[in-house]
Parts: structure tokens; C-alpha cells; sequence
């Protein structure tokens, strides 16, 4: 951009006229670039310590459980979910409120529980937990095709023996026990771990009728 | 920095240690696989972190001093036992560092804050009932691990256990599931059986000299004297560290360290120098003793007697490729590194020696399938009582009945039996017939007549039953959660011959 031909005097002309030009640019780039920098330093330290805090209160939450005083678990998983409700604490503390509404006989509360695990959750695994989960508490409702719809949408593959079972349960309840049979079988052909020695699960399935089945 | 936070606050968090401590030391380890990997040294790869063959085998040492604290001795396992224990420790490594994965992603975190104070209360770490960080410093040296890698594996197994407990914890069972397993739990069922003996059927077979022949020569190892190894051994005892200190030095932790430490060069110098004993001798200034002759079934010694000992000696590495074999700890204070010094090989046994013993087996085994055929025809193409009456009498047995009999029956009806007659479905258009070996041989009809439905029995409590049932979908809930996560991550498996 210097060109060796000019004098020294024309030189500093040539410097400044270019300074005029880009200079509020430069300045202006390096201020916002240091704000984006700091900034961001500033909302990583501050999720940090968002996720830290909901770390202590979840497990503070945990802590109460093994003293079986239900109304603090209840209270500290509230403070959970009305302080850290972006975090994955907050489906957690979901979950427990939701057990400890089943244990005082309140469904609906429970089923609302879970249902903001299920549409708030991230993760596949947890939203599937919280499906299987709100199932099983229709089918104790006696809303059956509710219960149904939710296991035939939207479970993790990895969860489909489970989801099975629970099928089978909601079927026989509608008497349809030929179909809830079969969902029994297939949810003891899928198992892989463990699953096979799970007692109630065979249970359930050899107390069904034995209606022509040497005929297959 | 700990000795500031040493005095905080004992309550809640004592309640964590109870819910924490078992696991926190499962996972043990988890994170040793930082160092030394190089490629033929990694057996896995979740995303971008590596497992190294040593944290499989220092995963698989920890399963095995459970075991052993668990049995109060040690634990008698062969090589397809230790190879499916090993496939479990990387199993359980290779789940560990994906779920770890996937919980820092989901938002999931443990605070520095919460590692200390988790590490103040840990009673491994406290003298007379306080936290002392010297024992702190003094067990990780030990150990041979730095205070930031051992936070790490705190903050790790914290995390692992939130989400654990979070699942697990947070199952129920619903009312009527109570009802229905307590009415399944309750019923009582009436059956029949008959059993077909073996040894009737045993007793009419023929065998032809030519069967025992074939069948000498096609299971030739099988008749012969047991194979025989002796031993060169050394051996590496924590008491006999301690008598060679100072006495000054002999009550402050000084001969733990020094055993760890010379186990430590036990097994590095027997791995280095895989072909003799001589090495490890002279650097540790161990002795080579020398076993007698023994079998895998039996030791002759002392040392032989352990069963991992036999074991070893008789493992592909040691017997046939001639190294030496890991280092094997017999007691939390003794380990031993073996050669195999003489190997016998077992002499074979003539025909007109093992002949009847033949003549026995080929007898069992064709009676055994015919039994078997027979047993099933019968279960297959009776529709009703009456049927399987009829063919059993060309068979000349009976049926005996049974009725009102619990799942948990005492009364000495055979197990096998009463379990059938529980996992027979309920007669309805066709009878319910099932044919079932029984384990000396003979073969069993069963068939389910009646289903039961009685009231709750007494002894069953409902609220226990709650829990138990809570606590089985906690453990599916878990168990499928994990599936689900190794399915959603990158997981490379590396095989490598050895």
C-alpha cells in the first residue's frame, strides 16, 4: 500500500487518508470481537454455574429420600424444577414427584409430571421412561386406548420390550387376552439381559388361557 | 485446599456416602486408561476416549477382589469363566464412559464443590472419625494416582449414580399392578404327572462292539490318566516385607506402600521378561520354589490348592505358549507370579479297560432319546385327560394328582415338576400337556387341570410387593437404559490376537 515514489511528507498524507477510511472499522471490530469473546466466557461460566447449582440441589433432593419425610423430598424437587428448569435435573425431579403423587394415590398429578418429562426431555431414554411410565398409570385409570397410543408412538427402540409388556397388561385388561399374549411373547423375544429371569413378566404370561394354541 | 474444607458440613451429605459408597468403588478405575496407549494396547474406543487393555485388566482385578471379599476366599473360575469376566469388565467400562458421555452432553454435571466434599466424608479418608488429608495423600500415593485424576473418578461416579438413583429411585407400582401380581402370587393350581424312568428304557438297549469301539476312538482324550504341570514360582508376601524394616517404620503404613510397590515391579519385570522367573528373582530378591506334579482338579500344596493357581498353570499363555503367567493375588496381602516347569501329558487308557463304562454311556444316551420321543408324542397327541391316561397305561404308569399346590410348595413334589405345572398356560380349548426332563434323566408328563384364584394369602404384605415391584422396573428401566444409550453412541471394538 506504500508506494517507495512518494515523499515522506505525501507517505504520512497516504497514512493518514487510510486511517480516516478504516480506522473506525478497526476499532469498532476489535471492540465487538473482545464483547463476543468476554461474552462468551461470560455465558459459559454462567451455565457452569447453572448446572453446578442445579447439581447441589438435585442432590440435596436425593439426600432427603432415605429420610422418607415425602413432603421435603416433594419441596426440594419443586425448588429443582422453579429454579433449574432448563436443566436435566428438572426431569428427574419430574420423576419423583410424579412417584410420590402415585404413592398418595393422585394420578393426574402424576400423569402431569410426567408428561412435562416427556415434551421437555432431551434425551430419547428419559422421554421413553416417562411414556412407559404415564401408560402404566392410565391403564390403572382405565384409559385404555390412552395408554395404547402412547406405546405405539415415539418409544426408543431400546425400550420396545418394556413397552411390549406393558401392552400386553393394557390388553388383557380389555379382555383381549390372544393379543396380549402375543405382546407378552414378544416382549420375552426381545429381552437380552436379565430380562429372562424377570418373574412377573412369566407370570403373567403362562396365567393366560391356552386357547387352541397346538393348532399353530 | 482440602485441609479449608476439611470441618464443612458432615450432615446431608453423610446420607450421600450411604446411597454412594457401594458404587463409587464399582467404577473404580474407569478413568486409568489415560496412559501408555498405544495401538495394539486398545481393545475400545467410546467417540474419542480410548480403553486400554490394563483398564480391562485392572476393571477385571477389581471384580475379582469383590468376589473375593464377598466369598471370603477365592474365587474358583476357568478360562471361559475369566474370559466372560473380562468381556463383562470391558462391558461394564465401555457402558460407564458412554453414559458419562452422554450425561455431559445432556447437561448433567458435578461440581468441584460437591467432589470435595463427597472426598472429606469418605471413610477410607478419615482417622479417628475426622478427614486427614495425609491418608488421603498417603492411599493415592499408594495407589499411584494423582489427586486430580482421583477427583475426576469421584466427580465421574457421582454423576453416574445422580442419573442411576434418579431412575431407579423415582419407580412406583401402580394399584392394580399390586393387585394382579399379589392375585398371581396367590393362586394355587391343581395338576397331574407321571414319570417315565430311564433306566426301564436303559435296560432293554443293545450295543454293538462296534459302537463302543467308534465311539472309544472318536472320545480318545477322554479315556486317559489326567494331565499332570509342576511349577516355578515366586512369591510376594506382605508380611515378610514387614519383617525386614526397621522396627520404627513397621506400624506407619510403610510396608503397604512398599508391597504395592514391589507388586507393582512384580508384574511389570514377569511381563517384560516373559520367558524365565530368574529376572523378577534377582530384581526383587525373591526365591524360585518348585511344585510337584498336579492336576487341574487337584493341587498338591499349599499354593497348588488355589484354585486360580491350577488354573493359570493350566491356561493356553502358560501351559502352551510357555510364558509366565500374570500376577495372581491369593490374598489381599500374598501374590505370585508362575511358570510351568514339567508338563505330563496323560497316558491313554485301553479299550477292554474303559469298556463297560462305554457300554453304560451309549446305553444312557440312546434310551435317553428315545424316552424323550417318546415322552413328547405322548404330550403331543393327547387332547385330554383321558387320552394321556390311555397312552401312559401302554407304558405302565400312572397319574398321580395333585391339588391346591402354591407356586412355593414344600411338600417334596420335584421342582422341575412343580415348575412346569406353574408355567403351563391355563387349560382352555385344548388340554394343557407339557413333557420335561427331569434331572436324573427320567422324563415327566404334567398337565395343569385347574387354575385357582384364592384370596390374597396372608403372608403376602402389600406394601413390600410395592417396592418389589418398583424395584423390578427400576432395574429394566436402568438395564434398557444403558442398551439405549450404547445403540445412540460410537462404540469401536478392537480384537487383536494374542
Amino acid at each position: 500500500m506504500m508506494d517507495p515514489n512518494l515523499n515522506e511528507h505525501e507517505q504520512v498524507e497516504q497514512i493518514k487518508q487510510w486511517w480516516y477510511r478504516y480506522g473506525p472499522s478497526i476499532i469498532f471490530g476489535i471492540i465487538a470481537g473482545l464483547a463476543v469473546m468476554y461474552g462468551w466466557q461470560y455465558w459459559q461460566k454462567r451455565q457452569e454455574s447453572y448446572s453446578a447449582n442445579a447439581s447441589i440441589a438435585y442432590q440435596k433432593m436425593l439426600v432427603s429420600i432415605p429420610q422418607g419425610d415425602a413432603k421435603k423430598t416433594q419441596e426440594l424437587a419443586e425448588n429443582v424444577i422453579s429454579h433449574y428448569e432448563k436443566s436435566p435435573y428438572a426431569w428427574f425431579a419430574n420423576f419423583f414427584l410424579a412417584k410420590l403423587a402415585v404413592d398418595q394415590n393422585n394420578n393426574s398429578a402424576a400423569i402431569k409430571h410426567l408428561q412435562w418429562v416427556r415434551e421437555h426431555a432431551k434425551d430419547p431414554g428419559f422421554k421413553t421412561i416417562a411414556t412407559i411410565r404415564e401408560a402404566r398409570i392410565l391403564l390403572s385409570q382405565e384409559q385404555y386406548q390412552q395408554a395404547l397410543d402412547l406405546l405405539n408412538k415415539d418409544i426408543d427402540p431400546a425400550f420396545s420390550t418394556l413397552a411390549e409388556e406393558i401392552k400386553g397388561d393394557v390388553l388383557l385388561s380389555m379382555g383381549d387376552s390372544k393379543n396380549a399374549k402375543l405382546a407378552y411373547k414378544n416382549s420375552l423375544k426381545g429381552s437380552q439381559y436379565g430380562r429372562d429371569s424377570h418373574p412377573f413378566l412369566l407370570m403373567k404370561l403362562y396365567d393366560i388361557e391356552n386357547s387352541s394354541e397346538k393348532k399353530s | 485446599m482440602l485441609q479449608s474444607i476439611r470441618d464443612k458440613s458432615q450432615g446431608w451429605f453423610t446420607w450421600t456416602i450411604i446411597i454412594l459408597i457401594c458404587v463409587t468403588f464399582a467404577f473404580w478405575g474407569i478413568h486409568n486408561y489415560l496412559d501408555g496407549s498405544s495401538a495394539s494396547n486398545i481393545v475400545a474406543k467410546v467417540g474419542s476416549v480410548k480403553i486400554t487393555r490394563q483398564a480391562v485388566q485392572q476393571s477385571y482385578q477389581h471384580m475379582l477382589d469383590r468376589q473375593r471379599s464377598l466369598l471370603g476366599r477365592s474365587p474358583v473360575l476357568d478360562e471361559q469363566a475369566q474370559a466372560q469376566m473380562k468381556a463383562t469388565a470391558m462391558r461394564q467400562l465401555v457402558t460407564g464412559e458412554a453414559l458419562l458421555q452422554t450425561a455431559k452432553k445432556n447437561g448433567f454435571m458435578a461440581s468441584e464443590e460437591q467432589v470435595q466434599e463427597l472426598i472429606t466424608t469418605l471413610p477410607e479418608f478419615q482417622e479417628s472419625g475426622k478427614f486427614s488429608s495425609q491418608r488421603l495423600e498417603r492411599i493415592l500415593s499408594n495407589m499411584g494416582i494423582t489427586y486430580p485424576t482421583f477427583a475426576k473418578q469421584i466427580a465421574d461416579d457421582l454423576l453416574l449414580n445422580q442419573i442411576k438413583i434418579g431412575i431407579a429411585q423415582s419407580e412406583f407400582a401402580t394399584s392394580i399392578e399390586i393387585a394382579k401380581i399379589m392375585e398371581l402370587l396367590s393362586q394355587t393350581r391343581d395338576f397331574s404327572y407321571a414319570i417315565l424312568p430311564l433306566s426301564k428304557v436303559a435296560q432293554t438297549q443293545t450295543v454293538s462292539d462296534e459302537d463302543v469301539q467308534g465311539y472309544y476312538e472318536a472320545h480318545r482324550d477322554q479315556f486317559k490318566t489326567p494331565e499332570q504341570v509342576s511349577i516355578d514360582y515366586v512369591v510376594l508376601d506382605a508380611n515378610e516385607l514387614l519383617k525386614q524394616l526397621p522396627k520404627e517404620d513397621r506400624s506407619n503404613g510403610k510396608a503397604e506402600q512398599l508391597y504395592a510397590e514391589q507388586y507393582e515391579q512384580l508384574a511389570n519385570i514377569s511381563y517384560e521378561y516373559p520367558d524365565a522367573l530368574t529376572k523378577v528373582s534377582e530384581q526383587l530378591n525373591l526365591p524360585v520354589k518348585t511344585s510337584a506334579l498336579f492336576t487341574k482338579q487337584r493341587g498338591v500344596d499349599v499354593i497348588t490348592d488355589a484354585a486360580e493357581v491350577r488354573t493359570a498353570a493350566f491356561s493356553g499363555e502358560v501351559l502352551e505358549s510357555h510364558y509366565n503367567s500374570e500376577v495372581i493375588s491369593l490374598s489381599p496381602t500374598q501374590a505370585i507370579v508362575l511358570r510351568v516347569k514339567q508338563h505330563a501329558l496323560g497316558d491313554y487308557l485301553s479299550l477292554s479297560s474303559v469298556k463297560e463304562t462305554i457300554v453304560q454311556q451309549l446305553k444312557t444316551e440312546k434310551a435317553m432319546e428315545q424316552l424323550g420321543g417318546i415322552a413328547e408324542q405322548i404330550a403331543k397327541t393327547s387332547k385330554n385327560s383321558t387320552q394321556l391316561k390311555k397312552q401312559l397305561q401302554t407304558h405302565s404308569v400312572g397319574l398321580q394328582t395333585k391339588q391346591g399346590i402354591a407356586r412355593d410348595d414344600r411338600s417334596g413334589i420335584n421342582e422341575v415338576i412343580l415348575q412346569t405345572a406353574f408355567s403351563l398356560p391355563r387349560p382352555g380349548g385344548d388340554a394343557s400337556i407339557k413333557a420335561v426332563r427331569l434331572p436324573n434323566g427320567d422324563y415327566a408328563l404334567v398337565e395343569l387341570d385347574k387354575v385357582i384364584n384364592v384370596n390374597h394369602r396372608s403372608d403376602l404384605n402389600a406394601e413390600l410387593l410395592s417396592d418389589e415391584i418398583a424395584r423390578d422396573f427400576a432395574q429394566v428401566d436402568y438395564e434398557l437404559y444403558n442398551n439405549s444409550i450404547i445403540e445412540r453412541s460410537k462404540i469401536k471394538l478392537y480384537v487383536h490376537s494374542q
